[in-house]
């Protein structure tokens, strides 16, 4: 991942979340995602340069493209919905705009018509999946469509395994069960639940052993 | 002779507060350079019959006991399970986790009834002379030496306590006696709170073991559980939709597009 170009928009307009990651706030919010949805801005004019000050040197860029904060613009979604098919004109003219090798695009956990048309234009699908019996059934219903959308690449990930569990014993399970490569099981860390979404957390700890499996699972995504 | 007989009874109370002394020092040191290496080697033992081993071989070394046993609380049950008994002169040396006869099952539970009473109160039960006692406690101890030729003349049973003041188990021992002498002797206080600092290590180190053994055995009982009959509904009331296929038609020709491009 390295020196690329990486844009990250957020799709989840109902409950956006990742601004809060690199510190954007409602103030410094000023165009979003839904600007951009109800024809009111282009799509790169909703893109913020996030790029850590440490990332800078190594030549990548990182771009986010929020979805809007503003509890108004969150109920107009919610009561009037948008011409849903602008996402994808909106998604190739990012990549396009801001010559980015990689977008990623984080959807809602649920499936609605955005997580599906994001699944249907990816080159890869990565499920992020805990290990509680509460995701165990979406998620197959989430693989299962994205096979049906010709999705080129699947991945699983499995997220938040308390560190007591055996990592390789839930890996070869969960492969077992879903047919999906496991392209990583990241360990339940407290410093990542202390962190509380205050910073990326390989920025913060960038010697992490959970910064490692971080960077390896960054490798097996670009493989 | 008045000043003759205070000074007597000066060097008798200076004697008695040395003795005193002397003995505070050697139970610190005792805590310090055994129980507390004890108790750390006990918090990583991975082995449930070597810790189990270790907490009854322990103890008896401490009190110089000729018999120890150890019972645990059956979570399910509530109830105190025999786990080990080990009595030296007798060269018994018997666990719940061996198939034994029934009379050597009998055995194993011989210090039930005194364990129980331990676990029930929360308190050490230290009995100076188990025939003295009348309670019906001891009875099963008694039977024990009928059936061994045995005599037990003092126990000590001291509750394992964990984190949140629970009883975890209990840890009987049975004739104590002093450094250089054989004879049984009953269990001084001050052994018995050697014991009862050894204990809360013992009992801290099974918890965490059970803690563990929990876990490991959740991540073998990690079954994904997917209802494929209720995932073909749900699959199909999405595909079925007249945007899903469309979705999918406009999906194959952007990635032909993009192909192309």
């Amino acid at each position: 991942m390295t020196g690329k170009r990486v844009g990250i928009i957020d799709t989840d307009i109902q409950s956006p979340g990742i601004h809060v990651l690199f510190g954007i706030e409602e103030q410094t919010m000023t165009l979003a995602l839904n600007d951009y949805l109800w024809g009111d801005c282009a799509i790169e004019q909703a893109a913020y340069d996030v790029t850590p000050p440490s990332v800078k040197p190594t030549g990548g860029s990182i771009y986010l493209i929020p979805s809007s904060i503003k509890s108004g613009e969150i109920a107009r979604v919610l009561r009037e919905g948008y011409d849903v098919s602008r996402l994808i004109d909106g998604l190739r003219q990012l990549v396009k705009q801001l010559r980015l090798d990689i977008l990623f695009i984080d959807t809602h956990p649920g499936l609605n018509e955005e997580t599906l048309l994001s699944m249907s234009i990816s080159d890869t699908l990565a499920v992020v999946m805990r290990p509680d019996s509460q995701d165990y059934q979406g998620s197959a219903v989430t693989i299962e469509l994205a096979r049906q959308l010709e999705v080129p690449r699947l991945l699983l990930i499995v997220n938040k395994l308390p560190a007591a569990f055996d990592a390789e014993a839930v890996k070869e399970r969960v492969v077992q069960a879903y047919g999906v490569p496991v392209a990583a099981v990241l360990p339940l860390h407290e410093d990542m639940v202390c962190l509380a979404s205050s910073d990326v957390f390989a920025v913060r700890f960038p010697d992490h052993p959970l910064t490692e499996q971080l960077k390896a699972l960054a490798q097996v995504v670009l493989s | 002779m008045s000043e003759h007989s205070v000074s007597s009874t000066d060097d008798f109370e200076l004697h008695a507060l040395l003795r005193l002394l002397d003995a505070e020092q050697s139970r610190a040191d005792v805590l310090m350079n055994v129980v507390i290496p004890i108790g750390v080697a006990m918090a990583y033992e991975s082995d449930w019959n070597r810790l189990m081993d270790r907490i009854v071989t322990d103890a008896k070394r401490l009190c110089r006991a000729d018999g120890g046993s150890v019972f645990i609380v059956d979570k399910a049950t509530q109830s105190l399970k025999p786990v080990i008994l080990k009595i030296d002169s007798l060269k018994i040396a018997l666990d719940a986790f061996s198939s034994h006869p029934a009379h050597q099952m009998l055995d194993l539970c011989c210090g039930a009834s005194i364990a129980e009473l331990a676990a029930k109160t929360g308190e050490s039960v230290n009995l100076p002379d188990v025939y003295a006692d009348t309670s019906g406690i001891c009875d099963p101890v008694e039977e024990f030496d009928r059936r061994h030729h045995y005599c037990t003349e003092t126990c000590l049973a001291v509750p394992l306590r964990g984190q949140n003041g629970h009883i975890v188990g209990v840890v009987c021992l049975m004739n104590a006696s002093r450094p250089g002498d054989s004879r049984v002797c009953p269990f001084e206080m001050g052994i018995q709170q050697v014991i009862e600092a050894l204990c809360l290590l013992a009992a801290a180190a099974l918890e965490s073991y059970v803690r563990q053994q929990e876990l490991k055995n959740h991540v073998r009982e990690l079954k994904i559980q997917i209802d494929e009959s209720q995932k073909g509904r749900q699959v199909s009331a999405i595909v079925e939709t007249d945007y899903f296929r469309s979705l999918q038609g406009r999906a194959r020709q952007l990635r032909e597009a993009i192909a192309r491009d």
